[in-house]
């Protein structure tokens, strides 16, 4: 098992350490570790890319997003950043009007206000930022910045991840394949989302007193209410429940049943009218693992810290496989609700190993990605029951919502037409996605030996 | 060497798994022996690993501070546990293989038991607790795959129930072994009695509640058991027996690992644990009279026996613990029995109800094969059933302790039922059909599947598996349980010896009394037409139901999850749709 690092080990990458444009862009051990997961993201998304139905503007968008993203975890300019950010999500809101749209001559969406406001927010940030270090050097913020600097930087994350998120479950009327979700929620929650946060929180923010506690607390209320709603989200629909419940009452009114008839759910159920969307579930669930990442790393020890780098890796590529298997799943029934999709493992076994494969890697089961992750992770909260409260609350209702998704979609009785799956893409996605979990689970002490001396960069 | 056979045994029904339908999917329509051959390699490597002695293999790696290491251990009782799961799943194969032939997903099944052997292998040879936590993981997918198998809506519900029941509370207690390592630094088995002492102390009881939570769902113990029933009654028969005989005594090895020697648990627990044991016992007789399909009646009489042995586990003493031990191998080789013959029964009348058995006319092997099981179930000397309880009870009884005196009576109380719906069956099955005032005009719930699957009545396959276990389940009657177990000393000398005309008397009296009333019963209808109707006024009243955790807990699970997204959508969603 991991245990606290006592000492700290050369690492084998230092010639890749330095200045790419000084000034503007360098790479140091925080950027290094991100830019080889991105990478890994980038490889296998490209590949995927030809079982899109256009694939020349899938490609073209992924290099944008891609180059956006590796602009934002090598930059070392407040500008740069800023730019490479704003690439970044412009290209991601692109992924996800590309799979919404209908046809060539589609006019796009309008620019959901939460990108926006998390762009005017992080404007803002910066400018305090700016202000305060008298450049445009994204180091150390000094004495007197404003306290509610870091709540902006927050909220603006916050928002940037929400408007990613929510473009995965934008409706894909043609049910093709596509990659958006993989990508976004995957490439995009690493690059644009944990990165920032890790970068901006820790380098930046981590001498600055005040904002550890409350960002604690929250963070430990939106993972558990994200979890919670993605439980929620992938139960059954609106619709289903509203008969079930009618006929409860009917029943109720004829005497003929109890009020344990129906689980308290189907009397409660009133409370959401919207289709439950596997992809929201799912999205649900990659937005709760980022705030348990956020509630660890605000421990604020070594072990926090890597703990926190290596549960977003793992995580990014957990959520990757589990978009892929949902695209899959989509293209195969033309569905994406819960209750219209079911049996798929008698035709999609490949993709159902996947599922399952990303599923045990959430959980940190050996010698997955997340094995390593959950190590570091409880070495940060042993000390404190809450939080090692939230981890367990965490963890258990994102099995229960993995749970629930896998047995809907994958076993019980078929509901409608299944295509096959196309073996040969589905193998060389869960080749790669599998095998990299496993490396990452595998050689956990070599990558920890490498990322040690990244917490002492990070907390000053 | 040593070593690498453990490995093996793990690694080796995990390839098979993959590889060997690959290969078998070029050979035509009949699963080939290709699956047979790869469960004897498995039973030659379990038994080569337990000549090769007591043995420990780490896989780790070191670099810096920093280390990763997982454990695998073999142990005296283990290793027999090794051999006995591979024992029953050969069996298994081999019976599938002769009732799945033509089957649409036969081969897939076959393939899963080999998922599932590697499970078992996993969590029965895992050192630490992280390796147990990823074979018991392991072995809830194959079963939730098993079950889900023939793709039918019961069945998905069947796996959710499985899956939800067994794995929060095990995920819950995984992230308490990574506290648990985060503070000891260690989370192998054979290092927490020495330095988890502090788990005794009551402010510990946050970590330690999951563990027991997930404990007594694996053993499927009351209130936590309706997962196995369900679970039996969607699940085709050779899944059920997976289930019954080798899925739930897992569960109670685990029990008995987790329980006697890694936690040093306060008498508390332990009491706790003995009580639950004695109770499940009568909730798995009551269940038992009242179920109708023959799985889940299969599925009742599993989730009795391992109360039974989870109670002789819980006991602390050792003739407690041998019962226990003596009790989870008897009750998989008897479960496995009475499984096969109840699924040939069901294949063999197209009707999967109980009262159906009195229209099964099978050969004499396969009547008397079942018949065997059950009397090994009621139970009967000399059967090692019998000998456990024997123990058990007579253990109990003589314990200073209240709750000890308290679990024996609803042990006898439990037995006494058990017994009664055992005998009830094998009257129905040689003398007289159960009297079920609806089995004519219900319809049967798998008619359909008679016609995909022709009888196979005095199949090869069959009968081998069928006499091989049937041998087994005698001959671990014969045989002395303190040899059997590897206990020596006193203890062993005690047990050798304890064969009192008192302690006999004793485990007869619920056994006899249940046979007894069994009997009369049938000889009187009139005294069947009140218990169903009993039945039935259960079941209005929804008491299952009402009690359910499942249901309660996961409503109120689901309902907070409903509210959750909606407020997420209300709040973060409006910001996050164009305009």
């Amino acid at each position: 098992m991991p245990s606290e690092p006592a000492v700290a080990s050369a690492s084998t990458f230092s010639g890749l350490l330095g200045p790419i444009i000084p000034g503007f862009f360098g790479v140091d051990q925080l950027s290094l570790t991100f830019l080889s997961g991105l990478s890994v993201l980038a490889v296998l998304l490209i590949l995927s890319a030809p079982a899109t139905r256009r694939f020349f503007a899938q490609l073209a968008l992924l290099i944008f997003f891609f180059a956006g993203a590796f602009g934002v975890v090598t930059a070392t300019n407040l500008l740069t950043f800023f730019g490479s950010w704003e690439l970044g999500g412009l290209f991601a809101w692109g992924i996800g009007q590309l799979a919404s749209a209908r046809s060539r001559g589609d006019r796009p969406t309008a620019l959901p206000p939460a990108g926006v406001l998390g762009s005017v927010l992080m404007l803002i940030g910066f400018v305090f930022l700016a202000a305060n270090r008298h450049g445009l050097v994204l180091g150390p913020a000094g004495p007197g910045l404003p306290r509610v600097v870091p709540l902006i930087l927050l909220l603006a994350i916050t928002l940037r991840a929400y408007g990613l998120l929510s473009g995965v479950w934008l409706s894909h009327p043609e049910h093709r394949f596509n990659p958006a979700g993989a990508t976004l929620a995957g490439a995009g929650l690493l690059g644009l989302v944990v990165y920032p946060f890790l970068r901006l929180f820790g380098p930046v923010l981590g001498s600055v007193p005040g904002w550890r506690e409350p960002v604690s607390w929250l963070a430990a209320a939106v993972a558990v209410v994200a979890a919670l709603a993605a439980l929620g989200e992938c139960s059954a629909d609106a619709e289903s429940e509203e008969e079930l419940a009618a006929g409860v009452r009917a029943n109720w009114l004829r005497g003929q049943a109890t009020p344990h008839d129906r689980p308290i759910v189907l009397r409660m159920s009133r409370l959401a009218h919207h289709e439950a969307d596997v992809r929201r579930a799912l999205a649900y669930g990659a937005f709760s693992q980022f705030w348990l990442l956020v509630l660890v790393f605000t421990v604020g020890t070594p072990a926090a810290t890597l703990g926190a780098i290596s549960g977003a890796l793992a995580d990014a590529l957990a959520f990757t496989g589990l978009f892929l298997c949902l695209g899959v799943a989509e293209e195969s029934t033309a569905q994406a609700a819960v209750r219209r999709v079911g049996g798929l493992a008698q035709r999609l076994p490949l993709t159902a190993g996947l599922f399952v494969g990303c599923s045990i890697s959430l959980l940190g089961v050996p010698p997955l990605g997340g094995f390593t992750a959950n190590g570091l992770i409880s070495l940060a909260i042993a000390g404190s029951p809450t939080l090692a409260l939230v981890w367990m609350a965490v963890t258990g209702l994102t099995l229960a919502y993995l749970a629930r998704l896998f047995v809907g979609l994958f076993l019980g009785a078929p509901r409608g037409p299944i295509r096959t799956e196309r073996r040969r893409s589905i193998l060389v996605l869960s080749g790669g996605i599998l095998t990299t979990l496993v490396l990452l689970g595998t050689l956990g002490t070599e990558l920890l030996a490498q990322l040690e001396p990244l917490s002492p960069v990070i907390h000053g | 060497m040593a070593s690498s056979l453990l490995l093996g045994l793990i690694v080796w029904p995990s390839l098979a798994a993959i590889v060997v339908p690959m290969v078998d999917r070029r050979r035509g329509d009949r699963p080939s022996l290709l699956f047979t051959l790869s469960h004897l390699v498995c039973l030659a490597l379990a038994i080569l690993t337990v000549v090769a002695g007591p043995e420990t293999a780490a896989l780790g790696a070191r670099r810096g501070p920093w280390l990763v290491e997982l454990r695998l251990v073999q142990e005296p009782p283990l290793g027999l546990a090794l051999v006995l799961a591979a024992i029953l799943l050969l069996a298994l194969s081999l019976y599938s293989r002769g009732y799945a032939r033509g089957a649409r997903h036969g081969t897939a099944f076959l393939s899963l038991l080999f998922l599932e052997q590697a499970a078992v292998n996993l969590t029965l040879l895992a050192g630490d607790l992280l390796l147990l936590y990823a074979g018991l993981l392991s072995l809830s997918l194959a079963l939730a795959l098993m079950i889900g198998v023939d793709f039918a809506a019961n069945g998905e519900a069947a796996a959710l129930r499985l899956l939800v029941t067994l794995e929060i509370p095990t995920a819950l207690a995984c992230s308490g072994f990574w506290l648990i390592d985060a503070r000891v630094g260690s989370v192998a088995l054979t290092d927490l009695p020495r330095s988890a002492g502090w788990l005794a102390q009551p402010a510990s009881w946050t970590l330690l509640l999951p563990i027991i939570v997930a404990l007594v769902g694996r053993a499927g113990l009351a209130p936590l058991h309706s997962w196995a029933v369900a679970a039996c009654r969607a699940a085709a028969s050779p899944a059920a027996i997976a289930l019954a005989s080798i899925a739930l005594p897992v569960g109670g090895v685990v029990v008995a690992r987790v329980v006697n020697a890694t936690l040093p648990l306060d008498s508390s627990w332990l009491h706790l644990l003995l009580l639950l044991g004695a109770a499940t016992t009568i909730v798995s007789g009551i269940g038992a009279l009242r179920e109708r399909l023959a799985l889940g009646w299969l599925g009742y009489l599993a989730v009795g026996q391992l109360g039974l042995a989870v109670a002789g586990l819980a006991d602390g003493a050792t003739p407690g613990r041998v019962a226990g031990w003596l009790g989870l191998a008897a009750a998989s080789l008897t479960l496995a029995l009475v499984g096969m013959g109840l699924g040939l029964a069901i294949r063999a009348t197209g009707d999967d109800r109980l009262a159906a058995l009195s229209r099964w006319t099978g050969s004499w092997r396969e009547r008397v094969a079942l018949l065997l099981g059950l009397l090994a179930l009621c139970p009967l000397p000399p059967f090692a059933s019998f000998v456990a309880r024997r123990l058990l009870l007579a253990d109990l009884l003589a314990s200073p302790s209240e709750w000890h005196r308290l679990a024996a009576v609803l042990l006898i109380v439990g037995t006494f039922l058990l017994a009664v719906s055992v005998w009830r069956t094998i009257l129905g099955l040689l003398v007289q059909p159960v009297v079920d005032p609806e089995a004519a005009s219900a319809p049967a719930t798998r008619r359909a599947r008679r016609r995909l699957l022709p009888a196979v009545s005095g199949a090869t396959e069959i009968t081998s598996a069928l006499g091989g276990v049937a041998f087994l389940v005698v001959g671990l009657g014969v045989l002395p349980p303190a040899w059997l177990l590897g206990v020596s000393g006193l203890a062993g000398h005690t047990l050798a010896t304890d064969t009192s005309l008192g302690s006999t008397a004793l485990a007869l009296l619920p056994t006899g009394g249940g046979m007894l009333l069994a009997g009369i019963a049938a000889r009187l209808p009139w005294l069947e037409g009140p218990s169903w109707r009993l039945a039935k006024l259960g079941q209005r009243l929804h008491l299952g139901r009402a009690l359910d955790p499942y249901l309660l807990i996961g409503g109120a699970l689901l309902a907070m999850g409903r509210f959750s997204a909606l407020t997420l959508d209300q709040t973060l969603g409006r910001l996050a749709r164009p305009r």
